[in-house]
């Protein structure tokens, strides 16, 4: 288990901040919801193999 | 490890690059414009205080304006002087498509050059000085909205193409 994925995200959640502050400051507010979207996408396809593998420990604990 | 770094610093840096070159289409933009107009107070000056024939007016702002300007009046002067064309416009025209065939330009600016040549030299002093007053107002209107665009989109395509870049890298480590 590495501790550098929670970086990771915590890093693109500052720079999607940034970005999203940037594109509503200049005027284009369904551009930032769409870079919000993203980057709540690429946030989840990298912590999706962990909760499935969580869901799988939690299945073979309790022999479900 | 350090060749990641090194990869990291050419995707942020070319990014950021883009960025400024999107940035760049609007300060060029109202920066022709304004060297536009230059150009055409200099011929206004040429037509109604001297009288020059247009060929000669044209071949006189050439040597005085920069880029892209004294390229295109200078062919226009000597499509006049060949005798290539049958007239003026024709001559205007065809200097445009050579020269004047920029990323930069709308379509609105294209079109006010190109309405600006079909009067150029067709009647009296007094009547082309009207026309040049037209054409001033409008240039007005063309450069305030260059100079809103470019306070909107400049800053905005700069640090978009700088974030982007930092994004890439992050989402690649």
């Amino acid at each position: 288990m590495d501790v550098n994925i929670i970086f990771k995200i915590a890093a693109v959640g500052i720079v999607i901040a940034v970005l999203n502050n940037v594109l509503i400051r200049s005027g284009r507010d369904e551009m930032a919801m769409m870079t919000t979207l993203t980057g709540l996408v690429v946030v989840l396809m990298m912590v999706i193999g962990l909760i499935s593998r969580l869901f799988d420990t939690v299945r073979t604990m309790f022999q479900l | 490890m350090f060749i990641k770094l090194i990869g990291g610093m050419i995707i942020i840096l070319s990014s950021s690059l883009i960025g400024i070159l999107l940035a760049n289409k609007y300060i060029i933009r109202i920066k022709i414009l304004k060297t536009f107009r230059f150009s055409i107070q200099l011929l206004e000056t040429e037509i109604v205080f001297t009288s020059t024939p247009l060929p000669y007016a044209f071949n006189h702002i050439s040597s005085k304006i920069d880029k892209p300007w004294n390229a295109f009046f200078h062919e226009v002067s000597e499509n006049l002087l060949k005798r290539n064309f049958f007239t003026m416009e024709e001559a205007w025209n065809s200097a445009m498509n050579n020269h004047l065939d920029l990323p930069f330009f709308k379509k609105s600016d294209i079109e006010l050059i190109k309405n600006f040549g079909k009067v150029l030299g067709k009647s009296d002093t007094e009547d082309q000085k009207k026309h040049f007053l037209l054409v001033y107002a409008q240039l007005d209107r063309h450069e305030e909205e260059a100079e809103i665009e470019k306070k909107k989109n400049v800053k905005m395509y700069k640090s978009l193409g700088l974030l982007l870049g930092i994004a890439i890298y992050i989402i690649l480590i």
